[in-house]
């Protein structure tokens, strides 16, 4: 009989009191299993004497609980052998000691899986004297196929002598005393596919084995063991890998799924733009590592900037965050970087038409503690296939156009422990080039543009648990953000910023039940605005020289933030906090205190409630608040927040999360029609603080947890999102205020590597404001339209089924996948919006995407 | 990732490919106001301000172009506003009640829409001061029936309390003359052409209105004028602060039979380096059944309140 601890668990087990360390300078790493429980003592049940005697085996599965002692504290059958099997495994279970696990270096609370394999006794072995004295002659290491990950606690047996062994944590075995001849060899383990093969055993030789276990679920989606993070906010939503690549309609881009999350509007099109609760895209911050990013996809609305094969997991807060983040008035993107595989090198090729990229990890050393480093990058060869394509279309007489777009992202991470230390480092970055030239033509005269824009990050990372048990952590990031174009000789430009960002952070268990952490949050960025443009000439005179603009317009933040989580018992958890945020902006300091509150209240083991109440500023943007092109005189721009609801429990990997909010939003930047007194002199205000407005919804979100075959959720928004109108004298919806939004996504693995998923939409159309007729302006010689009350009327309800499958081939060594990823599958019209003649008579809608099968394939090893 | 961008060039491309088979603006299919000029366009200070300005309208009906017809004039002050200028959307309507008067309300044939708007009082000793503060603009308003409801179009009378040194008021800009095929083309001359008779290499396919394609002859059509007349001026520029600008005459091209390859065209521009910049020479296409005669109507804008036409005929033999 053996016992079989798996590596892998249906999800993370949400135990009480363990914190997390904070590792990234105050923003919440995932916590990490660094040790996992080691079976200190098995205990072997009693075999039921029936089956035994007709040597029936048998496997009973079990989640089991292991405290921070190591002592068993609970265990669930999930794979039940019939009573008697159960029962017996049960009881033997339950005496069973570990070793504590640890995560994050502290000794915390783990569930596993853990599968109790009945195996009748073979023959009786031979005299163990004879057994000991002989050497080694059979070995190996049993491996999965594909990923050639080791699997630790195989069973390996050999029926024809009696003789079985177990595989250590590398995979590796070895038998003694091996009859030389042909073997026949059996592998077993629970999550693997049974192995069998022969092989021949020489006299005198060592044979050497390797043998690689097909999974059962091909595959299946992998999640690990992790210890508790802590729940102290009340939308934290945290989507993991394999749910990030898979989602059918997002084409495998993570930043994208995150608009399937409740609380999230639906963008037009392809764009990836994060809506969250009504808000502006500027409204919510998006960061990697904990440092923001200022753009999120190439060219706009194309692929992400982050490799997908990068990013371990993704946090969205939705609102009423916690005092640790800030400058953003709507919510938070953290999007985690994957640790490289510190034990062999990993890599993964991803090509395709478009573009190609890697992924590789790999420990420095394989015999020292020289840490592990991962590197991912991609680049676009679209400038090549392009200037055919427009070739090809071209028309006879038309101006031929050479169109270079190109775009690449870079990723690197490595991380190194030495003794309490962690030390890390992510360089990360991106680039869109743009490049068009256009020869002349009858009706054209040439004409070329050149833009690039891109973003380059470096962010060092250091944390360490002192003896007096604080946890501490510092991250300072440089970066760089270059922005240029070039139209024709003479319209040239560029905004560039230098940009620094330092976290650091500082957490202690005060006493049982009491937790403080605070930290600092600093962030800067330095533009250079630079503009050259020709001047008018009068006649008869010199071309004056072009004008060349310069300016330089600083934008800093300093925080500083201290936040609790009060415990004061079991059921009861409280987090007060409070940020206090120094902007340095163009027109001189704006203070901003922030305090922030939340609580949760677990009124049994599946029912939890919870509410948050908090402040929050935001600075106005570069372009608003800059000299010369906006008001510097700007405020900050402010929401208060609220949010409460409940969290239940359905089944163990079922959870309703249902919450409600109401924001309030004020001094948000508006344009303006005013003139004011600068130097002396009436000249257009642009812009001022005059804005407000208010949201308000409900949230559901009914979501399965990753599992090995399967992952889903439901959700649902109903919402409003308003803003006042100076010119209508009311509230009217912003323009991305959906009432009601519905997205249901599911995806299942088959056996013999298949993997279907879908993805419903249903939402209410975009706010619109009804338009009578048209008013000729014989200033423009256009017309303007005669408008109704703004935003009365609503565009067409959207509803749209995406469908993805996705086929895998494991072979011994890698792993090559195809999917085809259908857009649209019964090509609804889905009108996005109204197109009107040019007096306002006719209109047409502008239709939706249509119908749109993709394919890709991705080879890993 | 190859799908993203699959999915971005096929939108890019459904996007331009959509074809809305709309009434086209420089075709004129029935009663419209293409323009109204005042003048002077712009009311200065500093100066004595006259009692009132001249306001006419170009009103076309290509059915009964002698209509007579039932008109209506409202004028407003409207106060000023930073994000002002010609050439955005926004409405610009007098508003209805307190502030808008009706100047007249009359009979008019369709070729003599015109009235002598006076000035609002207040707005005299605005100009009077000479003052650099922003000044109010005055709104005419112009409304005229038709078989579909009445046409509304507005007109800003540009007004500034102190004008920078050595800049003119502005003035309505103005033609030298027009050619068509490289031969003057003058006002109460109508051209007479040969219907579809023209070198093979001027012909172009049209769509007729059962759909067909017919190949037409394509006449270019040139306006001509005095480059030393274009004004120059200050205004908020490119930097985001006062700039000197000079103007540039923008066209629309209109005809009751025919089509126009492009309905709109613009003075060349050396510092402008966009494709349409090619000068404002216009290619008028014949229709594609033969008629009697058609009429073409271009007016020229000088982008900040300035505005005048000209009118010319063909007859095909």
């Amino acid at each position: 009989m053996a016992g079989v601890l798996l590596a892998a668990s249906a999800g993370a087990y949400e135990g009480a009191g363990i914190q997390r360390q904070v590792t990234d300078g105050g923003v919440p790493p995932p916590p990490q299993l660094t040790k996992a429980p080691e079976l200190l003592e098995f205990v072997e049940a009693a075999y039921p004497p029936e089956a035994l005697a007709r040597g029936e085996g048998a496997e009973v599965a079990f989640f089991i609980d292991i405290d921070e002692t190591g002592k068993v504290a609970q265990a669930e059958v999930t794979r039940s052998a019939g009573p008697e099997f159960d029962a017996a495994a049960h009881e033997a279970v339950l005496k069973l000691r570990f070793s504590p696990a640890e995560v994050d270096g502290q000794p915390a609370p783990v569930r596993i899986e853990y599968v109790y394999h009945f195996v009748p006794k073979p023959p009786p072995e031979p005299e163990p004297t004879a057994v000991v004295e002989k050497p080694v002659n059979f070995k190996g290491r049993v491996v999965q196929r594909g990923t050639r990950d080791p699997i630790a606690n195989a069973s390996v047996y050999l029926p024809e002598q009696g003789l079985a062994t177990e595989t250590d944590a590398d995979g590796r075995f070895e038998l003694r005393g091996v009859t030389p001849g042909r073997l026949k060899v059996e592998i077993s383990e629970p999550k693997h596919k049974k192995f069998y093969t022969v092989e021949e055993l020489k006299e005198g030789e060592v044979t050497e084995l390797t043998a690689y276990l097909w999974q059962k679920v091909e595959g299946g989606f992998e999640t690990v063991v992790t210890g508790a993070r802590e729940k102290k906010e009340v939308a934290r939503r945290t989507l993991q890998k394999q749910e990030l690549q898979s989602v059918p309609g997002t084409f495998g881009d993570p930043l994208r799924v995150l608009q399937n999350m409740p609380g999230m509007a639906r963008a037009p099109y392809i764009s990836g733009a994060l809506l969250v609760r009504g808000s502006q895209p500027q409204d919510t911050q998006v960061m990697i590592d904990g440092v923001p990013i200022p753009l999120l996809y190439h060219f706009a609305g194309g692929p992400s900037v982050v490799n997908a094969s990068f990013i371990d997991r993704i946090d969205f807060y939705p609102g009423a965050y916690g005092a640790k983040y800030g400058r953003a008035l709507a919510g938070i993107v953290d999007v985690g970087t994957r640790p490289p595989e510190p034990k062999r090198l990993h890599g993964l090729v991803d090509i395709d038409l478009l573009d190609s990229g890697f992924y590789l990890e790999a420990p420095l050393s394989s015999e020292k503690n020289y840490g592990a480093v991962a590197v991912a990058a991609r680049r676009s060869y679209i400038d090549v296939l392009l200037p055919p394509i427009l070739e090809a279309f071209r028309e006879p007489g038309a101006a031929s156009t050479v169109a270079s777009p190109y775009y690449w992202d870079y990723q690197a991470r490595y991380d190194l422990t030495l003794g309490k230390d962690r030390l890390g480092l992510v360089v990360f970055g991106s680039s869109d080039l743009l490049e068009i030239s256009q020869s002349g033509s009858e009706e054209t005269q040439p004409f070329s543009l050149d833009t690039s824009q891109g973003f380059h990050r470096l962010r060092m990372s250091w944390s360490r648990p002192t003896d007096s048990g604080w946890k501490l952590s510092l991250a300072p990031t440089l970066g760089f953000t270059p922005f240029r174009f070039r139209i024709g000789d003479l319209f040239k430009g560029s905004i560039t910023s230098q940009d620094v960002n330092l976290r650091g952070a500082a957490e202690k268990e005060l006493w049982k039940g009491l937790t403080f952490e605070t930290g600092i949050d600093l962030n800067a960025a330095f533009y250079k605005v630079q503009f050259e443009f020709p001047q008018v000439a009068r006649p008869g005179e010199e071309p004056p020289p072009p004008q060349v603009i310069k300016q330089y317009v600083d934008v800093a933040s300093y925080a500083a933030y201290a936040e609790t989580v009060w415990s004061p018992f079991e059921q009861l958890k409280i987090v007060p906090g409070i940020r206090f945020e120094a902007y340095d902006l163009p027109g001189g300091w704006r203070p901003s205190l922030e305090p922030r509150i939340a609580a949760r209240y677990a009124l049994n083991d599946w029912l939890t409630t919870k509410a948050a109440f908090g402040v929050y500023r935001q600075a106005p943007q570069p372009a608003e608040v800059a000299p010369r092109f906006g008001n510097p005189e700007l405020g900050l721009l402010r929401s208060r927040q609220t949010a409460g609801g409940i969290e239940w429990k359905l089944t163990d990997s079922l959870l309703l999360d249902l919450q409600g909010f109401y924001n309030w939003r004020d001094r948000l930047v508006v344009s303006s029609q005013d003139f004011v007194e600068r130097e002396g002199e009436q000249v257009p205000e642009l812009y001022d603080n005059d804005g407000r407005g208010r949201a308000y919804g409900i949230e559901l979100l009914l979501k399965h947890d990753l599992t090995e075959r399967f992952y889903g959720w439901v959700a649902y928004t109903l919402s409003r999102s308003v803003q006042f109108d100076d010119d209508a004298k009311a509230y009217v919806p912003v323009e991305f205020d959906q009432s009601h939004i519905l997205t249901l996504v599911g995806s299942y693995k088959f056996d013999g590597g298949w993997e279907l998923g879908m993805r419903f939409r249903l939402t209410t159309g975009r706010p619109e404001t009804p338009i009578s007729g048209g008013t000729f302006n014989s200033d423009t010689g256009g017309y303007f339209p005669v408008e109704g009350a703004p935003g009365s009327a609503r565009g067409a309800t959207f509803h749209q089924l995406d469908f993805r499958a996705e086929k895998l081939w494991t072979f011994e060594r890698w792993k090559l996948s195809v999917y085809a990823d259908l857009q649209n599958v019964y090509n609804a019209a889905n009108p996005e919006a109204t197109l009107w003649d040019y007096r306002y008579r006719e209109n047409a809608p502008l239709r939706g995407l249509p119908f749109i099968p993709t394919f890709g394939v991705k080879g890993e090893f | 990732m190859p799908a993203r961008l699959i999915l971005t060039l096929t939108a890019l491309l459904a996007l331009t490919a959509c074809s809305y088979d709309f009434e086209r603006s420089s075709e004129i299919l029935d009663r419209r106001i293409l323009a109204i000029q005042v003048d002077p366009p712009e009311l200065a200070g500093g100066a004595p301000a006259p009692d009132s300005v001249q306001a006419r309208a170009l009103v076309v009906d290509p059915s009964d172009p002698l209509a007579v017809t039932e008109v209506r004039w409202w004028s407003c002050l409207r106060p000023p506003r930073a994000a002002d200028g010609v050439g955005t959307a926004e409405n610009t309507r007098c508003p209805e009640g307190e502030g808008t008067t009706l100047l007249a309300s009359s009979s008019a044939a369709l070729d003599a829409v015109s009235l002598n708007v006076p000035l609002p009082p207040e707005l005299a000793g605005f100009l009077a001061t000479g003052s650099d503060l922003p000044s109010p603009q005055i709104h005419v308003q112009l409304e005229i029936d038709s078989e579909r409801g009445p046409l509304v179009s507005v007109k800003q009378v540009t007004v500034t309390g102190k004008l920078p040194e050595g800049q003119e008021p502005n003035r309505n800009p103005a033609l030298q003359k027009l050619t068509l095929d490289g031969a003057d083309w003058l006002p109460d001359a109508p051209r007479t052409l040969k219907y579809g008779e023209c070198p093979d290499e001027k012909k172009k396919e049209v769509e007729a209105e059962d759909g067909s394609l017919v190949r037409v002859c394509e006449h270019d059509i040139e306006p001509l004028f005095d480059e030393a007349e274009s004004q120059f001026y200050e205004a908020r520029g490119f930097s985001g602060e006062k700039e000197l600008e000079r103007e540039r005459l923008r066209f629309a091209w209109f005809t009751d039979a025919g089509s126009f390859r492009r309905g709109t065209t613009l003075q060349f521009d050396e510092r402008d380096p966009s494709p349409d910049n090619v000068g404002p020479k216009a290619f008028w296409r014949e229709p594609p059944t033969r008629t009697e005669r058609a009429t073409l109507w271009v007016v020229f804008r000088d982008g900040r309140g300035g505005t005048a036409w000209e009118r010319r005929e063909v007859l095909f033999e």
